[in-house]
């Protein structure tokens, strides 16, 4: 959620700064800019206090021996299932933010072009454990899983 | 196999495209007497046309193909040394075809495409380009899955057409597949091009054209006109569809559906059948009420624009056609059965969005050229509405002999079937509105086609009878746990956050999904108000943790 958090605000403070550099420095700019710039404010703070919660009451995961299960979005909820006998990329990614809280987000590929189910943000040595038994479960189907 | 050389024939087909490329300049100079400086597009054609040549030559003399029990090789390249190899099991299609050359010497094109979507795009087919007929029919018996079975044709007719005849060529199928907006191309451009072949030889067509017209009224001139266009963009049609589908035949061979075609150009394309995972048949609203569609095969490893093993299977035709071919092909009468229409929610759904875009486009119209703009409010009214209602009418979805149908489109219907067991994931969506009404979007996940077929807004109380009743076979495990659970809230209509069939499957999965504070504890239970409706966990895995 502190992840969800920070990514917001940093999400939030990059056009916001753009926005007040542009502010300061073309006066032409200013008299559309500045409601602008405050409603984008106001909007950002909304967002970045509802939203991590939110997100963080939603996004569910589960990795059985059958199957790899996540729920996510806050607006729209979706909810992925990608068989274990399907699958044939497992990656653990670690973001700057993600290192810095040590966090790890698995996503898992199958054999179609859409649909990889992300587990976003796990506590990284369960992100490696799990990256680690999915491989080894995989390793043991045959086929090419399509 | 040992190396093999490309056919010798080669060398007579590039003399003989060198030669021809010499025609438009011969004449320039000899019947028509031009100077260069006015030949020179002719000139042009004629460099082109013997470099061509030589550089095929080159090819021809470089070019080493050989097929091993495990896997196709070709080497190639005069400086930059080329080599191949695709793994016999991997490979979807092979086909072969022949141009008008390559036919007068006997010659055909092997193509062998393997499924590499995407990676290397246009690249992916290996092409033995050229080889004798008899070659390219040992060539496509040695590489079918079956090939010990295929029934051997006769010499110099690669691909002969046996096996079992699904559908051929209809003379009726020209008049659809003209009907469509490329005669207008068609007709701009060769005009165009007819246009600058007389400027080449010094006739300008738009002159003449102009002395014609004359004193005549302006209104037929520009009417003869459009109709001329029309006329010369249909007969261009004509003559394409007629020369690259002549003899149409669809058939079911050991091991492969093959299709071959073409009445100057032959090509004939086997496609493995244990890689056909469905069925897919696209009708724009215009030609659904014609009664036409158009049909391609959802198979792994083919993309759907490659010009070398298409998806296509059939040229557009009758939808009953299609429809019996592809009853044919999977053995399942599913598609012509009826579907199960979304709930009338969907409906109130396509409604209000269409009232919601009429509204917005409005208020753009009036904010930008002034209130009196108003009446454009009912006329966008009309045509959203009538969209939200095709659109609805399109929706349906059903599972019949273990193939998942899915049917959905606005100024397109298409209606796909998908055999079940090639499902390799679902993804379910409920927005915000969609939790409101009850609904959700299920996609389908799959490694052939388009990657993902869906059936939207289906009720949220089928979404459990959906993945559970396609979860047959291999896969089901999972699917069916998870689909009781979805199916222990089907009142879910009545909205409710925390009720939903998502947010109750999460409320048993294990913590930790979103950890992400110090404080976190693993295994602290985590519980959603819609736990109590389905308590057991499922018992299929352990803990991730």
């Amino acid at each position: 959620m502190l992840w969800w958090t920070l990514r917001e605000v940093i999400g939030a403070v990059v056009p916001l700064a753009a926005g007040l550099v542009v502010f300061a420095f073309v006066e032409s700019s200013r008299s559309w800019l500045g409601p602008l710039l405050i409603a984008l404010a106001i909007i950002d703070v909304v967002h970045a206090a509802v939203v991590p919660s939110l997100r963080y009451r939603v996004h569910r995961w589960e990795a059985t021996d059958d199957a790899v299960y996540a729920l996510s979005g806050w607006l729209v909820r979706e909810w992925r299932v990608a068989p274990l006998s399907r699958i044939q990329t497992v990656d653990a990614t670690r973001g700057p933010l993600q290192r810095l809280l040590g966090l790890a987000t698995v996503t898992v590929t199958t054999a179609s072009a859409s649909g990889p189910v992300e587990l976003v943000a796990l506590p990284d040595a369960e992100a490696t454990e799990v990256a680690a038994r999915l491989t080894a479960i995989v390793g043991r189907t045959a086929g090419d899983a399509t | 196999m040992t190396w093999q050389r490309l056919d010798r024939k080669v060398i007579a087909v590039d003399l003989v495209r060198a030669a021809v490329s010499l025609v438009p300049t011969a004449i320039a100079a000899g019947v028509l007497g031009l100077e260069p400086g006015d030949a020179w597009p002719a000139i042009v054609v004629a460099v082109i046309g013997v470099l061509r040549a030589a550089a095929d030559l080159a090819r021809w003399a470089t070019t080493r193909y050989r097929i091993t029990p495990d896997r196709v090789e070709v080497r190639s390249g005069l400086f930059v040394r080329n080599e191949r190899w695709i793994a016999r099991d991997r490979i979807r299609s092979v086909g072969s075809d022949a141009r008008l050359t390559n036919r007068l010497f006997g010659l055909r094109v092997v193509t062998v495409g393997a499924g590499l979507t995407g990676v290397a795009g246009a690249t992916a087919a290996l092409r033995i380009d050229a080889v004798s007929a008899a070659t390219a029919l040992r060539l496509h018996e040695m590489l079918d899955a079956t090939a010990e079975q295929a029934e051997p044709g006769q010499p110099g007719q690669p691909a002969p057409p046996a096996g079992q005849l699904l559908a051929k060529f209809e003379p009726s199928w020209i008049f659809y597949n003209v009907l469509s907006i490329w005669v207008v191309f068609a007709g701009a451009g060769l005009s165009w091009g007819g246009y600058w072949l007389g400027r080449l030889f010094g006739y300008d067509a738009l002159e003449h054209a102009r002395d014609l017209a004359g004193g005549a009224p302006i209104g037929w001139v520009i009417a003869l006109g459009a109709l001329g266009f029309l006329l010369v963009g249909s007969a261009g049609l004509v003559v394409g569809f007629v020369t690259s589908h002549w003899n149409f035949r669809l058939t079911r061979n050991p091991g492969v559906l093959r299709t071959t075609q073409g009445l100057l150009r032959t090509a004939s394309v086997d496609r493995e059948k244990h890689r056909v995972r469905g069925f897919q048949i696209r009708e724009p609203q215009i030609w659904r009420w014609l009664g036409v569609a158009e049909s391609s095969l959802i198979t792994t490893g083919v993309s759907l624009w490659s010009p070398t093993a298409g998806a296509t299977i059939l040229p557009r035709g009758p939808v009953s056609v299609a429809r019996a071919v592809a009853a044919d092909i999977l053995r399942t009468d599913a598609l012509t059965r009826p579907l199960r229409p979304a709930p009338p929610a969907a409906l109130r759904r396509r409604l209000v969005r269409a009232l919601f875009w009429a509204a917005a486009a409005t208020a753009v119209v009036i904010v930008a050229g002034g209130p009196s703009l108003a009446w454009v409010f009912p006329a966008l009214l009309v045509v959203t509405t009538a969209g939200a209602v095709l659109a609805y009418r399109s929706l349906g979805h059903a599972v019949h002999d273990g193939f998942l149908v899915v049917r959905s489109g606005v100024a397109t219907r298409q209606t796909a079937m998908l055999r079940r067991r090639a499902v390799i994931g679902w993804r379910v969506k409920q927005s915000f509105f969609q939790r409101r009404l009850g609904l959700a979007t299920v996609i389908a996940t799959t490694a052939a086609g388009q990657g993902a077929y869906t059936a939207y807004d289906i009720a949220a109380s089928d979404v459990a009878d959906l993945v559970l009743v396609e979860s047959g076979g291999q896969q089901g495990e999972p699917f069916l746990d998870r689909g009781r659970v979805e199916g222990g809230v089907p009142e879910d209509q009545s909205g409710g956050t925390g009720t939903e069939p998502v947010a109750a499957d999460a409320a048993h999965t294990d913590p930790g999904g979103a950890a992400g504070d110090d404080d976190l504890v693993l295994g602290e239970p985590r519980r959603e108000p819609g736990d109590q409706v389905q308590a057991g966990r499922h018992s299929g895995g352990p803990e991730p943790g």
